[in-house]
């Protein structure tokens, strides 16, 4: 939050000048549409929050419980394995495990993915070698083909190198994005010569450069691309769901995802508390960082 | 992987043509060393699966990955007949002809909006955007179990009931309006305008002023003339990408219709009334056990895909993307 | 299929069901001793193995542990083979994907259980014959019906382990108030629905896809006297079966169904919570229902579809299978023929030990107490009387999508039910042909 971004920019309240615009009744007006809209945007939270601290009998009641009363703390009690009987903790232990499996993959792909394509990129820029261009061709040209080709037979070549089921298999293909590559790429075209030239001068290589001087500089760049792949990451369903089958590797929203479709009858409230705590992390994240995710989607306008 | 300091030492003493060379073949190693595993990694999940897929696409791959009996192209046959496959593109047809034009005009409406709030604007910015870090099986949590639920307790179906409004069945219900594309359109809509509304910011912020203040002194006085024919236009390389990625992404669509309409075990449950090409896929694959038939799938909407983007490239000219 | 339960039913276990269990377990310890020592080679020295068995996982209490005990007890009396239980989460998407996915590596399970079998199936390897496991007698044991459901082309791939059906529970007292009896046609049920359906109940729950299933295509097609096959062709073709699932719209559009519930049909909760009068529900539902509802519990068979039907239940079953591809067949068929063919006492426990199921076997629904007298009983002759098997062999997913493809577009989108019914036919036909060629 206090780090200085490279690339700063805010939205300067700008208002396109003539001075009756600026009459008080038509900024009420366009805030009073906005502050319905903000309201309509958080009831999906409100239910959630509503719902993660209310029992069954109350979610589900005909009347209308605004607020849950009393709040039901016991609830991710009952997530963290304390009370609750035998159905409810068995459901426990698959969302304790989605959450610690959703963690790890999470912090893996991100820096895995950071690490790879910031090499990726700098080679890209600043190393001399004849065929740079091709090779970077070879890369963009990825971002052209749409998962749901790669989909079935990315799964076929996982099954055949073993990783079903396993983390390894969830997050491996996860470490490479062609349009992370690009953007660090981009960023590196235009990184200060002289820094790299005074790099030489003491003798460094481009290994020694990269991660010496090229990298601590990159920061914003690294924590804006970083946070939109921990959240991409941890919100990811379909490629967790096909590889990670087995509960052992369940991520949360997999784990969230098997109870929605089958089963809320009896712990609804618990699938609600773990869809609260399944939103925490990248929420935080977010709250923290925003205005270095809001710079990197205005960067990259490109999701995942 | 990499030369170390000493061998640079020495390049300097070495004879100028030799040091070049040996500098040349460094640099390659180097490159390698730094872009290798990137492009080792995209072979690995990019273009050998794409191979492989045309490969066992042409197989019968029925229960099995490495399938011995050549079809020729028999699976693509049997789809491109096949009623519930052309059913499921018609879907996406329908779906994308109401989210990509809705979240258009709503995520344009929502920058244009905040962008002139006068107090709060950090806020509300922040309140519509972050929808963005919640996961679509959150959202589809939501909007099954509690939002859009078709038993009374279901929020919407409470303020219907301050109305004196019948409870409506959501999901499943039948005879009249197919409610469920209301619970598929809002989700998505609640998930991703935000981040539409963010690249639109970045875009009106790279409107100069001064084409404002111009415009007001050449009689320009509604804000209809002037977002007609300033802040449009000059948003056109944006809106290209947001359409574009919209309508990519709307094609890929798979969590909440999975969610949202899904069943248990045997019985899909509502999914049959909404099934985009991807859940088909899906479906085909991991129910069916038909890999083949699921990687011809994938390869024809592939190309779908690809004739869409030629198409508006050539129609509306994708702007060479704006990252350039 | 009986994925499930409540912890009403868990409780009522632990009351009712843990002698049975409890009797089985030490029977089936006496059995170890004898059977596998028979089946060893006396001159070779025997290398220890370890093979992996998969279930799903059984929603009731006491199953996963019995089947630890099994698996520990056979690992025990042989020595030589270790038997590793592994407990598949959430049962419901266990032979949708869990398990198919497994068997497409070479590192799945070397004995699972599994609903189905077909040619296709066969030659992935992801199954061996095992013919060779059954005396004659303990052939004859099993129930016909299930065994005939898991031979291809003569050969039988499978041991029937527990059988499952599905009934219409209702509530007696609510029947009584609104002054009908239990439904003996559809137009009965159809009435019933609509005279039973309050501002707070629902009059029938068929599961919150209200019906336009597979499940209720083949019911309507049973009970109007249709049947799935016939020679080898699909026979699900004829104006009266088009008729009967066009009634299944009807009675989506009559608005006395509940849709939407928290959980689905498989999910006797919903009548137990008094969400509805009267619910579909498979028969494992019976003891948490009993248990909830007493003497105000009513069970019939999904009623014959007017007086020319016949009412009509599905017929569905888990059995155990031999994976093709084990580095050790010989040891997981050893221990399949000791678990299900020589262990009465284990069908009889998975059977009535913890939830209610049909039994697989005749013998163990002999020995049973469960199926003596009363309800029970009553229960079992409905599944004689009126069960259809529901994946007979050479049967696979793809069918059962036509079907509820075609249910879905009858009851959700007003198409024509002949029309639809032509097309899963023909898509069916086609399954079929593909994996029987």
């Amino acid at each position: 939050m206090t780090t200085d971004m490279s690339t700063e920019w805010t939205f300067e309240p700008y208002n396109p000048t003539p001075f009756y615009k600026r009459l008080p009744i038509r900024q009420i007006l366009i805030n009073g549409l906005i502050v319905i809209l903000a309201g309509l945007f958080l009831i999906p939270f409100y239910l959630l929050v509503r719902n993660a601290w209310m029992s069954d009998d109350q979610i589900t009641a005909f009347h209308w419980y605004w607020l849950p009363m009393p709040v039901r703390f016991d609830n991710l009690f009952e997530i963290f394995g304390g009370t609750g009987a035998s159905v409810a903790s068995e459901r426990s232990k698959l969302l304790l495990t989605g959450l610690r499996n959703s963690g790890l993959i999470s912090i893996f792909q991100t820096f895995g993915q950071l690490i790879i394509s910031a090499m990726a990129g700098y080679g890209l820029a600043r190393i001399p070698y004849r065929w740079r261009n091709l090779v970077l061709y070879f890369i963009l040209a990825t971002l052209m083909v749409p998962t749901v080709v790669t989909l079935i037979p990315s799964f076929i070549v996982i099954v055949q190198l073993g990783w079903l089921n396993t983390l390894t298999g969830v997050i491996f293909p996860g470490l490479f994005n062609a349009f992370t590559i690009f953007i660090f790429r981009q960023f590196y075209l235009n990184f200060p010569k002289e820094v790299s030239e005074a790099g030489m001068v003491d003798g460094l290589n481009h290994l020694g450069i990269f991660w010496h001087l090229v990298l601590p500089n990159s920061t914003a760049l690294l924590i804006s691309m970083g946070a939109i792949a921990f959240i991409n990451s941890w919100n990811a369903y379909l490629w967790p769901l096909l590889v990670g089958q087995d509960p052992s590797v369940w991520t949360v929203q997999v784990a969230v995802s098997s109870f929605l479709r089958s089963d809320t009858s009896g712990v609804m409230h618990l699938v609600f508390t773990a869809g609260l705590l399944a939103i925490m992390p990248p929420f935080i994240l977010f709250l923290i960082l925003q205005r270095y995710i809001t710079e990197g989607v205005a960067r990259t306008g490109i999701k995942g | 992987m990499h030369t170390h300091s000493l061998e640079s030492s020495i390049q300097s003493v070495m004879p100028a043509n030799r040091r070049s060379r040996r500098l040349t073949w460094q640099n390659t190693l180097t490159f390698w060393g730094f872009v290798g595993p990137a492009v080792l990694g995209l072979v690995m999940f990019v273009y050998v699966p794409i191979f492989w897929g045309l490969g066992i696409s042409l197989f019968d791959a029925r229960y099995t990955v490495t399938p011995t009996d050549f079809l020729g192209l028999k699976n693509y046959q049997t789809l491109l007949t096949d009623r519930d496959f052309l059913q499921s593109l018609l879907t996406f047809g329908k779906y994308a002809l109401f989210i990509v034009p809705v979240t258009y005009a709503c995520s344009l409406g929502l920058a244009v909006l905040v962008n002139q709030a006068k107090w709060g604007k950090s806020i509300f910015r922040t309140i519509f955007f972050i929808p963005f870090a919640c996961s679509y099986v959150v959202g589809a949590l939501i909007w099954r179990v509690s939002l859009f639920n078709s038993l009374p307790y279901g929020f919407a179906n409470m303020v219907l009931s301050w109305f004196g409004l019948p409870p409506v069945t959501w999901i499943g219900g039948v005879g009249g309006f197919p409610w469920h594309w209301v619970v598929l359109i809002t989700v998505r809509l609640w998930l991703q305008l935000g981040f539409f509304m963010i690249i639109f910011l970045a875009g009106l912020q790279e409107i100069p002023k001064e084409l404002y203040e111009a415009a007001a002194v050449d009689g320009a006085t509604s804000d209809w003339m002037t977002f007609r024919h300033i802040t449009l236009p000059l948003l056109r390389n944006t809106s290209v990408s947001v359409i574009l990625l919209n309508l990519i992404w709307a094609f890929q669509a798979f969590d909440e219709f999975y969610n949202i309409l899904g069943g248990w075990g045997s019985t899909s449950g509502n999914l049959p009334l909404a099934r985009p090409p991807l859940i088909y896929i899906y479906l085909t694959a991991f129910r069916e056990q038909n890999y083949g038939l699921a990687a011809a799938g994938g390869l024809i909407l592939t190309v779908i895909i690809l004739i869409f983007t030629l198409l508006q490239g050539k129609f509306i000219g994708l702007g060479k993307a704006e990252y350039e | 299929m009986n994925k499930a339960s409540t912890l009403g039913r868990r409780n009522f276990l632990r009351m009712a069901g843990l002698t049975a269990a409890g009797a089985a377990l030490s029977a089936c310890t006496t059995a170890t001793s004898v059977s596998p020592a028979a089946t060893q080679s006396p001159t070779k020295p025997p290398e220890p193995v370890t093979i992996t068995q998969w279930y799903h996982a059984y929603g009731e209490a006491g199953t996963k542990e019995a089947a630890q005990g099994w698996a520990a007890d056979f690992s025990k009396a042989t020595t030589n083979i270790q038997v590793k239980m592994e407990w598949i989460e959430p049962g419901g998407e266990y032979e949708s994907t869990k398990l198919p996915a497994a068997l497409l590596t070479d590192q799945g399970p070397d004995v699972y259980e599994n609903t189905v079998v077909n040619r296709a199936l066969v030659k992935a390897n992801q199954c061996v014959a095992l013919d060779d496991l059954f005396s004659a007698d303990a052939l004859k044991g099993f129930n016909q019906a299930l065994l005939d459901g898991f031979r291809v082309d003569g050969k039988l791939y499978a041991i029937p382990m527990i059988g499952d059906t599905g009934f219409i529970f209702y509530r007696r007292s609510m029947l009584e108030a609104a002054g009908v009896k239990p439904p003996s046609t559809f137009d009965e049920l159809l009435e019933a629905a609509q005279k039973l359906n309050t501002d707070k109940v629902k009059g029938l729950f068929l599961g919150n896809d209200g019906g336009a299933n597979w499940i209720l295509a083949e019911l309507m097609l049973w009970s109007s006297g249709g049947e799935l096959f016939k020679d080898g062709k699909v026979a699900i073709e004829s104006d009266r079966t088009a008729d009967a699932w066009g009634r299944i719209r009807e009675i989506n559009q009559t608005g006395n169904l509940l849709i939407g519930a928290p959980s689905d049909w498989w999910d006797i909760g919903m009548l137990n919570q008094g969400l509805c009068a009267m619910q579909l529900c498979g028969m494992w539902g019976y003891p948490s229902a009993k248990k909830e509802l007493k003497d105000d519990l009513g069970v019939i068979p999904w009623p014959a579809f007017d007086s020319g039907g016949k009412p009509a239940t599905f017929l569905g079953c888990w059995a155990q299978f031999v994976n093709g591809k084990s580095k050790n067949i010989e040891a997981a068929k050893q221990f399949a023929k000791w678990l299900w063919i020589d262990n009465i006492a284990a069908q009889t426990a998975w059977a009535s030990g913890f939830g209610f199921h049909v039994p697989a076997n005749n013998l163990a629904a002999a020995v049973d107490t469960n199926f003596k007298d009363g309800e029970g009983k009553q229960l079992i002759e409905y599944v004689n009387q009126y069960g259809h098997v529901m994946r007979p062999a050479n049967w696979s997913t793809s069918m059962e999508s036509a079907l509820s493809d075609a249910m879905s577009n009858i009851v959700k989108n007003n198409a024509d039910p002949k029309a639809e019914m032509a097309a899963a036919a023909k898509k069916m036909q086609e399954k079929y042909d593909e994996l029987t060629k």
